[in-house]
């Protein structure tokens, strides 16, 4: 063993010496940077160019055929702060049904709207179309150039508007609140906590509790619960006395979960990282990343397994796009051009629904259009449509009712002549989910997802068919 | 010429004023609540606060025996956090503010109302406000800065988790001082008149005390208001 | 002069190398959260006598992507975090960005002085948080801000409950709501879709006073 000299040692202590330089030098450089404000590369403030759009996906007769966006953009002079408006224009280019050329009409400031506030008015002969019509908007700053188009997918993928033809007409009047429906089963609960069988509520400072943020049921029956705070999956088989926990590599935030028939979970984040979108993550069963790839649009509201993979409801676009890494790539180009207004279903239908005022609006659209379709009319508001799916030759829709005071959750049957059985489920949202991820259908059965200060559960409705 | 007699009489005079003056300080020192009751007594081991001290009165009881006020409070906090009418509150009443704190079920959050003298635009209370508890304790005082007191000037609270050997907080003010027995477990409310109104922030100026009277912890909190 | 040996050379560089990066880590560490202290004044706001919704949409669609800072109310509009990871535990680490409530007083260019109703430009990088909680918020208290219906509001409106506050960039086709917000540490800024409106523990607030 050679021996360590005087020599050696003195050159370690020259080389903490110089470390130390170093490392201050390199850190006060940072902070002198830091005071004049360039921590990393500042935005362009010109470069901005947002839309706004409500898409009217299904319309009644009578409707007036305008299309309406809000742009946001850099305002002259420079100050993005000024509260100067922004000069901005744009042009929709829309056509009758799914083909032919489109054809460009311009979009007009409405100063008397409050939102809103470019109008595009669609042609007669092309709002009168019995099949609707498709459209998308190239938006622009008249100050700085920048463009946008909604959605992105451009003519590959336009946002999609039909007649809801003759529906099924469901009057619900006003919502008795507080008599929510027994559930047949509590099929998974969980305390907050770290423990094994609990689930975390995300830390703070913030006050508001976020925890337990989806889950999904498989075939079997078994739960699976996205306990985002502790980075794992909480499966709870039928019969079982502890959950199984998964853990998954997450980053720790709100996000939808889907889990496939072999046990795969994909799950959704709702937030990315470093201004980047958020990410989409495949795991096995087994909580291995088997793939991610980023959202082509800033976000995503809900996550879905369709019959060709999962796929997401992304915005601004707001269209359903295919989420899933294919050997083609399913990078932002790809994910856009296959953009669509409705989901999927397993016969390769698309359901679509609507929630305009206090009326919610359901569509099955087959290859020929719209198969069949319900107009659900409420005296007490109507908040947001949880939950839109087939069963059998039915549809079951959960909504949303609520006061300035109260709110629960109504369950529609709805059959071909129009509602066949309801029933009110508490909300019973104490800690905050993703924003579409309270309900999941299978089979016949409906399965709940609540929280109280207690902790998350699950319960199991099951839907008489008939 | 100098006349010395005169002089020990001019000087005499002149304790016996500056005195009078000191002693209407003393006088001046708030021994009424803000609903116009007297103070309870100091407890004898706190003496050595001095005259300027005052002591709040400290009620527990469920929130069914709260006058109308303090169930209004309470009520307001029931849809969105469970309470009910067997919360148990910790209802404060000081020479400059007066306040109810109770806990959500399961103990995830702390809620309460304040209050001064001066009557609020907005109902008996001036401001509600929340905290969630971190494993039981807060993280933050959650102050509010917008109260009024009866002269005009902005009145401070926040809550304070105490130490564990404390029984009293005592939050020091312009006349003195205001001491807050702590009760039910719960974070103490208090209050003070230093408030920043161009920073959204009150500073308190705080001490505990042990059962023995003696100091167990003393600091300045700079509140900000958050969330 | 004589070279150095090898065990000589490797131990400089092992020791300069352990040494640099300690420091380095510690220091950033420190760093990130004076982003107040290095970057954020207190200027006097600039009074406006024209403010429109889309003026503050704009203002909060720049202060998308920044950081989160409890009782914060100071960013750069660079599409980063620039204090990360900030322990949750401890809300005063002068680190990058707005809360909630801090955020919509910005936006909604809101006086410190409850009593006026005026519009004010405050800038980004000035450090303000305003009086207001999300509670103060949800109860309409200020004169700029009024409680208002939930079916009625529109975009820059806002949700709030007794602990948190959204403002409403637009409304989604299934009833759900673009919520243009500071979330939380973990979230930062940004423009998620909820479904706040139909919650009950949120109530609808109206800032007064827009010119469109």
């Amino acid at each position: 063993m050679r021996r360590v000299t005087s020599r050696t040692i003195m050159c370690g202590a020259a080389g903490v010496l110089a470390g130390l330089v170093t490392a201050v030098g390199v850190v006060a450089l940072t902070q002198v940077a830091a005071a004049h404000g360039v921590t990393s590369a500042d935005r362009d403030p010109a470069g901005l160019i947002e839309a706004a759009h409500l898409p009217p996906l299904l319309t009644v007769k009578g409707e007036p055929a305008v299309l309406r966006y809000d742009i946001y953009c850099a305002p002259p002079g420079g100050d993005p702060e000024s509260g100067a408006p922004c000069d901005a224009g744009g042009t929709v280019y829309v056509r009758a049904g799914d083909s032919g050329p489109f054809r460009a009409v311009p979009l007009l400031l409405d100063t008397t709207a409050s939102e809103g506030r470019y109008r595009a008015d669609i042609p007669a002969d092309i709002a009168g179309s019995h099949d609707g019509f498709s459209y998308y908007a190239v938006l622009r700053s008249n100050t700085s150039g920048a463009v946008s188009v909604v959605p992105a997918g451009g003519a590959a993928a336009p946002q999609r508007s039909r007649p809801l033809g003759e529906p099924a007409l469901v009057q619900l009047g006003d919502h008795a609140f507080g008599a929510p429906a027994r559930a047949a089963a509590r099929v998974a609960s969980a305390a907050w906590g770290s423990g094994d069988a609990d689930v975390g509520l995300e830390p703070g400072p913030g006050l508001q509790p976020i925890g337990g943020s989806s889950f999904d049921v498989g075939e079997t029956g078994t739960v699976s619960l996205l306990d985002e705070a502790n980075h794992r999956v909480l499966r709870f088989s039928p019969g079982a006395s502890k959950p199984v926990p998964v853990r998954v590599d997450v980053r720790g935030t709100m996000a939808d979960l889907a889990v496939g028939s072999g046990g795969e979970m994909t799950i959704l984040e709702t937030v990315g990282d470093d201004g980047t979108t958020p990410l989409v993550r495949r795991f096995d069963a087994a909580g291995r990343l088997l793939g991610s790839l980023h959202l082509a649009e800033r976000s995503a509201s809900a996550l879905e397994l369709g019959p060709a993979g999962p796929v997401a409801l992304e915005y601004p676009a707001a269209q359903w796009m295919p989420v899933a890494e294919t050997a083609a790539g399913n990078a932002s180009a790809g994910q856009r051009a296959r953009g669509r207004a409705g989901r999927t279903l397993a016969n390769g239908d698309e359901l679509v629904v609507q929630r305009a005022g206090n009326e919610a609006r359901i569509a099955q659209v087959g290859p020929r259009g719209v198969k069949r379709s319900w107009r659900i009319q409420s005296s007490t508001p109507l908040g947001e449509i949880q939950l839109a799916n087939a069963l059998g030759d039915k549809v079951v829709v959960v909504l949303r009712v609520y006061t300035d005071a109260r709110d629960e959750f109504l369950v529609l049957l709805l059959g071909e002549k129009g509602l066949v059985t309801r029933f009110a489920i508490d909300s019973a949202g104490w800690a905050e989910t993703a924003p579409l991820a309270r309900f999941r259908l299978r089979g016949t059965a409906l399965y709940a997802l609540g929280s109280t200060p207690a902790g998350v559960f699950v319960d199991r409705y099951d839907m008489e068919v008939g | 010429m100098h006349d010395p007699s005169r002089f020990a009489v001019a000087l005499a005079l002149t304790a016996l004023a500056l005195s009078g003056c000191a002693g209407h300080r003393a006088r001046a020192r708030p021994s009424l609540l803000v609903d116009g009751t007297r103070a309870p007594a100091l407890p004898e081991v706190l003496a050595s606060l001095g005259k300027g001290a005052v002591m709040s009165r400290v009620r527990v009881l469920p929130a069914a025996r709260l006058d109308p006020r303090g169930r209004a409070c309470v009520e307001g906090f029931r849809h969105e956090f469970g309470v009910s009418s067997r919360t148990i509150v910790v209802e404060r009443t000081g020479a400059f503010g007066a306040s109810i704190t109770f806990v959500s079920p399961h103990r995830r959050v702390v809620l309460g109302c304040d209050r001064t003298a001066q009557p609020s635009p907005s109902g008996v209370w001036c401001a509600r406000s929340v905290g969630r508890l971190f494993d039981g304790r807060l993280h933050d005082g959650r102050v509010d800065v917008l109260c009024v007191g009866p002269t005009g000037g902005r009145v401070g609270f926040a809550w304070v988790e105490p130490t564990r050997r404390a029984r009293w907080i005592v939050v020091a003010q312009p006349s003195g001082a205001e001491v807050e027995e702590i009760a039910a477990g719960l974070p103490v409310r208090i209050a003070t008149r230093d408030v920043d109104s161009a920073a959204s922030s009150a500073t308190f100026a705080v001490a505990e005390y042990d059962s023995a009277g003696s100091e167990v912890a003393r600091y300045g909190l700079r509140a900000r208001v958050a969330g | 002069m004589e070279r150095l040996s090898r065990p000589q050379a490797l131990a400089f560089a092992a020791a300069a190398a352990a040494t640099c990066a300690l420091t380095a880590a510690t220091a950033s560490w420190a760093y990130h959260t004076r982003f107040v202290a290095n970057n954020c004044n207190t200027n006097p706001p600039q009074f406006t006598s024209y403010f429109t919704r889309d003026g503050s949409i704009t203002v909060a669609l720049y202060a998308q992507r920044e950081g989160y800072q409890w009782a914060g109310g100071c960013w750069n509009d660079n599409d980063v975090d620039d204090s990360p990871g900030d322990p949750t535990s401890d809300p005063n680490t002068g680190g990058e960005g707005p809360d909630c409530s801090g955020f919509a007083f910005k936006v909604w260019r809101e006086s410190l002085n409850e009593s006026d109703a005026g519009a004010y430009q405050w800038n980004k990088l000035r450090n303000v948080h305003g009086p207001y909680t999300a509670a103060r918020f949800k109860t309409g208290d200020g004169a700029p801000n009024v409680t208002y219906g939930k079916t009625g509001l529109i975009r820059m409106d806002a949700l709030a409950s007794s602990t948190h506050i959204g403002l409403i960039y637009t409304a989604n086709a299934d009833g759900t709501d673009q919520i243009v917000e500071a979330k939380g540490e973990a979230y930062g800024t940004g423009v998620w879709t909820r479904a706040y409106r139909g919650e009950s523990s949120y109530g609808g607030v109206r800032r007064l006073g827009w010119d469109a």
